[in-house]
């Protein structure tokens, strides 16, 4: 016979505790009467009050007490549910997996119906309901998914305790090992009877778990053939938004999508109008990611566009943007005049330049509005402006200055310094001493200069084009250099912090969630944050939570110790009556 | 007249009377025969001379006739103090009516008788120890004093019958009738009140006041019985067996007494307390005369 559920020490305190209650109650049982005598002389004499003031002299009804206290450990050890050899092999033996992973740390979406909730509270309130509605019979151990972690409550543990265990489990800081923990409870159960592995885990599930919805149907896991049951709890969390926008050739938007992200799709819509421009298909590919999408047929012509993602992942600030497109118009610059003579010109790389080829003296090529840079065709009327910048139209063709007024010539004939177009033809020419305006178009630039050896006009020369990026027309609404998760139109520094607290450093460009350790991320900027789940395991999209934390009906089995004990208990209240009835206690 | 004696009350005590058989010489002239016959003024008999006689009661006519000397013995009647020890212990209080009620009636009856026939009558009440007492006082006229203090009398606290009585017995009393009233509960126990009363130089009346529910308690089941001396408190549970173990010890009490009360030839009067006074007092006045 075994005591399910019970310690041998839990039980002893449990008899003792019931006995020092009997015996409370049967000191107290009786409330006499009160009653005033000339004397005591002849009572004392009839109760022999010697007796009646030493400790078992209190019961003064032993019999009574021998009926009281057999009864009190009948009904501490029909508590303690004993049970048979035969009922001890109908016992079931259950293993609770808890999953801790760092992902479950992430607070659901509001709009999943839980605000707030991080999703492992969730997870840990349905393993500790699963452990309360179990019986005292079956035999429960609990594991967590964190790697190499042991047992966090064994087969042999009080069920209060376990219960106080589980509520004390906190997510682990990386990633979980949900195979080796199955592996670890297929393990414990080997040889066991009717064995059981529950797993209490987020929305998602891994994809190389072998589960089927629904908890009732049984599952195996490997090693052993182990039926697992799998119950999910917790809210979604977001798992994809537009990250930033750009023009460069074309408009590129960037998607960040983690794992359990349906296919959505990126959709374009020039402001005012409600056909989109173009509508790009996201199928995620099972791996978190940042997509980089370019958009073909949208004209830098500075309109005003909306980016969003259909369908919404209700999470507005990060499913649609505004981008106003860049204009094709001509930036001034002004060149400072204090440039020591000869003016050079820097070729450097950057983003907006390329170095055709090191040496001296190597001409520059301006190509404006076009993935490859363009030499300027021979004949180029730009050799006719004197004086003058290079000029291009939308379409890439060269056009006529626009001088302001006051604005002098750049070129002087006589200064020495020329730029020199594609064909060898000077383009300008810098006059030292004098006041210059080098007008450019945005757009895809490359330089050659024919003074690399004058290192101050090329530093010079760099800064200039510094000021152009600067001035880059048709502001981004998120600029390039913003990270992941920016809100649109914001150029606010974004702080990422995982949930310990742990920032990341210098934070720039977009952020790819794969650099990322496993857990939840909180993203802040421009007044608000965010929280992403990275979740470590590859897995199924989130679905609805599974159904109520109970397993099957436990296995038939014949009358268990308890009952036979508390039949007891029913016949010695009988016998206790009966004596009652025929006086022989009082 | 009052609640405690009642008109009808003092009328029946006007006719009791005290005869001693015999006293001690010594006292005051009185209704009581002496023990010894001595200078009284009624005849009792002749006897010869000793050596050592009075000469004043030598009969001179016999001699002169028998030419013996012969002795003209006559009574010599003398007075005999009573001395009523009365129990105003909380014992005595308890119930309603209380039991001192009774004792005072007693008292009252036993202190007429006397007063009726000039003998000196004290009133001795006791508890832990004696308490101001009354007296001796005489004469009928005084018996208005001694019901005065008999209803001013108030509870006085435990019973101590050893002590009390001891500590009547040193004081110089000449011998006398002392009547003991009291219910006889002293926790010391049964030995102790025979003691004290065995130490009494007197001749001794008992009065043991007492109720019905003394000898048979109407209780049943559970109960906290607290003694309203001590303030002791014993936790009972009265079953069938524990009434027989009660009853067998009260019973035990009673034999006692009287066993002392005949071994000492003293008068044992068993009065109930809830029965009227007077009627119980024929047994110790047959004919209105008692014969201690």
């Amino acid at each position: 016979m075994t005591l399910l559920g019970l310690s041998p020490l839990v039980l002893a305190a449990l008899i003792a505790a019931a006995a020092a209650a009997l015996f409370a109650l049967h000191h107290l049982r009786v409330r006499p009467e009160i009653r005033r005598v000339p004397t005591l002389l002849f009572w004392k004499e009839a109760v022999e009050e010697t007796r009646a003031r030493t400790l078992p002299g209190r019961f003064r009804h032993p019999r009574t007490f021998l009926f009281l206290a057999a009864l009190a450990a009948l009904l501490a050890l029909a508590l303690a549910e004993p049970e048979t050899k035969a009922g001890r092999a109908a016992t079931r033996h259950v293993v609770v997996v808890l999953d801790n992973g760092a992902a479950l740390a992430a607070r659901a979406d509001p709009s999943s119906g839980v605000p707030g909730a991080m999703r492992f509270e969730e997870v840990r309130a349905a393993a500790g309901r699963f452990l309360e509605a179990l019986s005292l019979r079956d035999r429960v151990a609990v594991l967590t998914t964190e790697p190499g972690a042991g047992p966090l409550v064994d087969w042999d543990a009080p069920r209060n305790l376990a219960r106080g265990r589980v509520a004390e489990v906190r997510p682990a800081a990386g990633m979980g090992d949900l195979a080796g923990a199955l592996r670890r409870a297929a393990a414990r159960l080997a040889g066991k009877t009717h064995p059981q592995v529950v797993l209490f885990t987020g929305p998602e599930l891994p994809r190389d778990l072998p589960v089927r919805e629904g908890f009732d149907r049984g599952l195996y896991v490997a090693p052993g053939e182990v039926p697992l049951a799998v119950v999910r709890r917790g809210g979604a969390v977001r798992d994809r938004g537009i990250v930033g926008l750009a023009y460069g050739a074309t408009l590129e938007v960037r998607v960040a999508h983690g794992e359990s992200a349906p296919p959505f799709a990126v959709e374009v819509v020039r402001s005012g109008q409600t056909e989109p421009i173009a509508m790009l298909e996201v199928a995620p590919a099972g791996r978190a990611s940042v997509a980089w999408l370019a958009v073909p047929g949208v004209a830098a012509d500075g309109a005003l566009v909306e980016v969003r993602l259909v369908p919404a992942d209700g999470f507005p600030h990060n499913d649609r943007a505004l981008y106003r497109l860049p204009l094709r118009r001509v930036r001034r610059v002004a060149v400072d005049p204090a440039l020591p003579p000869p003016a050079g010109l820097l070729v450097r790389e950057h983003p907006w330049l390329a170095v055709p080829a090191a040496g001296d003296r190597a001409e520059l090529r301006l190509a404006v509005g076009a993935a490859e840079p363009q030499a300027l065709p021979a004949g180029s009327p730009v050799a006719a402006f004197e004086g003058a910048a290079l000029l291009l139209d939308g379409a890439g063709r060269p056009e006529l200055p626009r001088l302001g007024a006051g604005v002098r010539p750049l070129l002087a004939a006589d200064a020495g310094s020329t730029l020199l177009a594609a064909d060898r033809r000077p383009l300008l020419q810098l006059v030292p001493g004098a006041p210059a305006v080098l007008e450019v178009a945005p757009g895809l630039l490359e330089l050659s200069s024919p003074f690399a050896r004058e290192p101050a006009a090329i530093a010079h020369l760099a800064a200039l084009l510094e000021r152009l990026a600067g001035n880059r027309p048709g502001a981004v609404a998120v600029p390039e250099a913003a990270p992941a998760m920016l809100l649109a139109g914001t150029a606010a520094p974004v702080e990422i912090a995982d949930t310990a607290g742990r920032r990341l450093p210098d934070v720039r460009g977009l952020l790819d969630v794969r650099d990322l350790a496993p857990g939840a991320w909180t993203l802040g900027g421009a007044g608000r944050t965010d929280e992403i789940a990275v979740h470590p395991d590859r897995i199924l999209p989130a679905g609805a939570p599974s159904g109520e934390e109970r397993l099957p009906a436990t296995p038939a089995s014949s009358p268990r110790g308890w009952e036979w004990l508390a039949l007891a208990v029913l016949v010695l209240v009988l016998i206790d009556a009966w004596l009652h009835v025929r006086g022989r206690i009082p | 007249m009052s609640a405690l004696f009642p008109e009808d009350f003092l009328a029946a005590l006007e006719h009791l009377r005290i005869e001693a058989r015999q006293v001690v010489r010594g006292g005051r002239l009185a209704e009581h025969h002496a023990r010894e016959a001595g200078g009284g003024i009624e005849f009792r008999d002749y006897r010869a001379y000793v050596p050592g006689d009075d000469f004043r009661r030598v009969d001179w006519n016999l001699y002169r006739r028998f030419a013996r000397v012969f002795l003209r013995l006559r009574d010599e009647v003398r007075d005999l103090p009573l001395h009523v020890l009365l129990d105003q212990s909380d014992s005595m209080w308890l119930e309603s009516p209380p039991r001192a009620d009774a004792a005072r009636r007693a008292a009252a009856v036993m202190a007429a008788a006397s007063l009726n026939q000039l003998d000196p009558v004290a009133v001795h009440p006791f508890g832990e120890r004696l308490g101001p007492a009354l007296g001796p006082v005489r004469g009928k006229r005084n018996l208005h004093r001694v019901l005065g203090f008999l209803e001013a009398q108030v509870p006085l606290g435990r019973t101590d019958i050893g002590a009390s009585l001891a500590e009547f017995g040193r004081a110089p009393h000449r011998p006398a009738l002392a009547v003991v009233i009291s219910d006889f509960f002293d926790d010391r126990g049964l030995e102790a009140v025979v003691k004290a009363l065995g130490a009494l130089r007197h001749r001794l009346v008992l009065i043991r006041v007492l109720r019905p529910a003394d000898r048979e308690p109407v209780l049943a089941g559970e109960f906290r019985l607290a003694d309203c001396e001590t303030d002791q408190t014993l936790d009972v549970s009265v079953s069938e067996a524990v009434q027989a173990r009660y009853r067998e010890s009260y019973r035990a009490f009673e034999e006692g007494i009287r066993s002392f009360a005949l071994a000492r030839g003293a008068a044992l009067l068993e009065l109930d307390a809830d029965a009227p006074t007077l009627p119980q007092f024929g047994v110790l006045f047959p004919e209105g005369v008692c014969r201690p």
